[in-house]
């Protein structure tokens, strides 16, 4: 898997965009359809919760996609519960601090 | 001295050794601990020990556990993974995860399940648990057990023993090359398996085992390897016996809170729920 696209990363991507890759990647873990996840996301308010476990191929795959590294779930506050919107606004406070990264190289 | 306990299942097996290790100072030589059902745990003994761990700040149960099988990567009864799709897909998510997981320093030398399905052979790896489980299939509908095929290793130089309708498999975990820490991973060294009449029992060896930050989740986790690979195998589940060669009380967290800690289990396991070990 590359990190080094950082073309990928001209352009921060917003929390909607890091929302649906996030579900994108639990689908896929889960061997389910997208859209069985976007309704449970939906109908959960907009958040789903996953193991821990599942949490870390799922970071990987948007990694990935991103091109970047990104922060893991050590980095949620003690306690918090693994979710989407959990990691999607971990990711989302993240990337600039990425995106600056790569873009000074 | 050699002592073996033996439970009816994994929390009591865990609150029996620790009673002992009490008894005998806090450490002991070639403790055996004999779990008879590695389906049920007793649910509040590990909430009571999930709670002192918070309060001792190490690891819960579960993520001790999930170094050994990870068990919500599993989906065996995903209608889309039939036959050994969800196996495979097992293995395939826990690797595309292991870059990500290694960044934590505590898994820096990987994880046990790492080392079950990666096993480092010179320049390729081996997956020790397919290996496993093809031979276990392939034995369990043989004829005639006495076959040649039984003799075969499946989890390094050492070779099956075969005696009438039984046979071992073993899967390797410490590598004597790189594996030099005194006190850091691995604690478990191997795990050895046994089919007799059908039924899979598991024997897991840890050279040095500390009782509150991990005996319980080696347990449960150990307890979900072993249906996992009875499950894919088409094997009943037979008994889990795990040996410490040293076991240690763990008096440096303290010693008084810990006798607690056992009291509080010993009163709320006659009354506890039962659940599922793989949930």
């Amino acid at each position: 898997m590359s990190k080094d696209s950082s073309f990928r990363l001209a352009k921060i991507p917003e929390q909607a965009s890091i929302d649906r890759l996030l579900i994108e990647a639990v689908a896929q873990m889960r061997v389910v359809e997208t859209s069985e996840i976007e309704k449970e996301f939906s109908e959960n308010g907009g958040d789903l919760e996953m193991d821990t476990q599942e949490a870390v191929p799922v970071i990987a795959n948007v990694e990935s996609v991103l091109g970047c590294t990104l922060p893991g779930i050590e980095n949620l506050k003690p306690g918090q519960p693994v979710s989407i919107r959990a990691l999607s606004e971990l990711i989302e406070r993240s990337l600039p601090e990425v995106s600056r990264k790569v873009t000074s190289r | 001295m050699m002592k073996v306990i033996s439970a009816s299942n994994l929390s009591l097996g865990w609150l029996n050794a620790l009673e002992n290790l009490l008894d005998c100072g806090g450490k002991a030589t070639h403790l055996h601990i004999l779990i008879d059902d590695v389906h049920e745990e007793n649910i509040e003994i590990r909430y009571l020990l999930d709670k002192f761990s918070e309060y001792k700040g190490v690891y819960p149960v579960s993520t001790v556990a999930n170094t050994i099988f990870p068990a919500a990567l599993y989906y065996p009864h995903n209608p889309k993974l039939t036959g050994n799709k969800a196996r495979d897909h097992l293995y395939q998510m826990y690797r595309q995860g292991d870059e990500v997981r290694q960044r934590c320093p505590a898994n820096r030398h990987g994880t046990y399940f790492n080392r079950m399905i990666d096993w480092p052979t010179g320049r390729k790896t081996v997956n020790q648990l397919e290996r496993i489980i093809s031979r276990l299939k392939s034995n369990r509908t043989r004829n005639n057990p006495l076959s040649s095929n039984y003799e075969l290793s499946v989890g390094g130089s050492e070779e099956c023993l075969v005696q009438d309708d039984t046979a071992t498999a073993d899967i390797q975990i410490r590598l004597p090359d790189t594996d030099t820490s005194i006190m850091g991973f691995p604690c478990l060294s191997h795990i050895s398996l046994v089919l007799d009449k059908g039924r899979l029992s598991m024997t897991a060896l840890y050279r040095n085992q500390h009782f509150i930050r991990k005996a319980y989740g080696n347990y449960l986790g150990l307890s979900r390897l072993l249906k996992f690979i009875c499950q894919e195998a088409g094997c009943e589940t037979g008994e889990l016996v795990c040996i410490a060669s040293h076991a240690d009380a763990e008096f440096n967290l303290g010693k008084l809170s810990i006798v607690k800690l056992v009291k509080d289990c010993r009163e709320v396991a006659q009354r506890s729920q039962m659940v599922p070990t793989l949930t």
